[in-house]
């Protein structure tokens, strides 16, 4: 004769079995959603990663920061420099410590410095 | 590689997630077949109602989906427990906008179900002992249902079950303890009523 409590353990137990082999399936309509949304999913991540731009990867430059940069360099090593010309018949020119200046140019009073200085 | 093969089995839920997130094919089938069906079944238990199981288990899914990315292999969580524990709360969500609706699988209750006037032609089947079961648990208090839906049915162990319900292993001890004399005591006389007898359970 078994006790009370042991005989209703096993009774729960019985019951438990019968709903454990009982076969909850989903549809195969839910699986093929589930299935959808996987590849979906799988997609939008690749997506996400592709977007995103690891480190170190190389960058174009800003083009127009370039040639800005060039410019300044070019003008800097001139004035740095110096150097002289003429400019068709406007007369003489040049450059040098970072003052550009020309003879017949500029009116007369700058002339006779620009001659003085450079006498 | 076939669906059975040993190599597919012993790889972990929580490899083929971090797989699935490097976007492996198989994986998003492996996970498929080894965790929508729990969280169908889950589910199916806390509401009875199968198209609510399914549009609560697909969106848990469908939260695993989008979690990948973020898993980590060397992490605590488990793929299941995770999703178990996402369907677990989408079900009660469903169960408070529902007003409370219990798993009572349309109008049927403990009363009404086979087994009420047994006779020789009405021998129970196992599905209808079934039936029985589920409107005995339906009457249960929701975190002693699920507690013992989890550890008897689905045959998760105590921790497992701790960590989809966000609560202690006590916790969860307490809750089957206090379940299952409720169970017994829902279920009294009606075991041989049922069909078992004491024979057939030793």
């Amino acid at each position: 004769m078994t006790n009370k409590p042991e005989t209703e353990e096993r009774t729960l137990e019985t019951f438990f079995a019968a709903e454990r082999e009982t076969f909850l399936a989903p549809s195969d309509a839910f699986l093929a959603r589930v299935a959808a949304d996987a590849v979906k999913t799988q997609a939008s991540i690749a997506q996400q990663a592709e977007q995103k731009i690891p480190r170190g990867a190389f960058r174009w430059p800003n083009w127009g920061a370039v040639a800005g940069l060039t410019a300044c360099l070019v003008l800097g090593v001139g004035l740095g420099s110096g150097f002289s010309g003429q400019i068709g018949a406007y007369g003489d020119f040049y450059l040098s410590g970072g003052v550009v200046a020309s003879e017949g140019l500029f009116p007369t009073g700058l002339d006779t410095f620009l001659t003085e200085e450079e006498g | 590689m076939t669906r059975t093969s040993p190599q597919r089995v012993s790889v972990s839920d929580t490899v083929w997630l971090v797989r699935f997130a490097n976007g492996d094919p198989e994986a998003a089938r492996v996970l498929t077949e080894r965790l929508a069906p729990r969280a169908f079944r889950l589910s199916y238990r806390i509401l009875g109602d199968q198209a609510e199981a399914e549009d609560i288990a697909q969106e848990a899914m469908l939260r695993l989906w989008q979690q990948a990315p973020e898993w980590r292999q060397d992490g605590p969580a488990q793929p299941a427990t995770w999703l178990l524990r996402v369907a677990r709360n989408l079900c009660i969500d469903r169960l408070r906008q529902t007003k409370g609706r219990k798993a009572t699988h349309g109008s049927e209750s403990l009363d009404t179900l086979p087994g009420a006037q047994p006779t020789a032609e009405m021998l129970l089947t196992q599905k209808d002992r079934s039936r029985v079961l589920r409107a005995a648990l339906a009457e249960l208090p929701d975190r002693q249902r699920d507690a013992i839906v989890l550890r008897h049915i689905d045959e998760c162990g105590n921790a497992e079950i701790a960590g989809i319900m966000d609560i202690s292993v006590e916790a969860v001890e307490s809750l089957l303890a206090r379940g299952k004399r409720a169970l017994s005591a829902k279920l009294a006389g009606r075991a041989e009523e049922l069909g078992f007898r004491d024979d057939e359970q030793t």
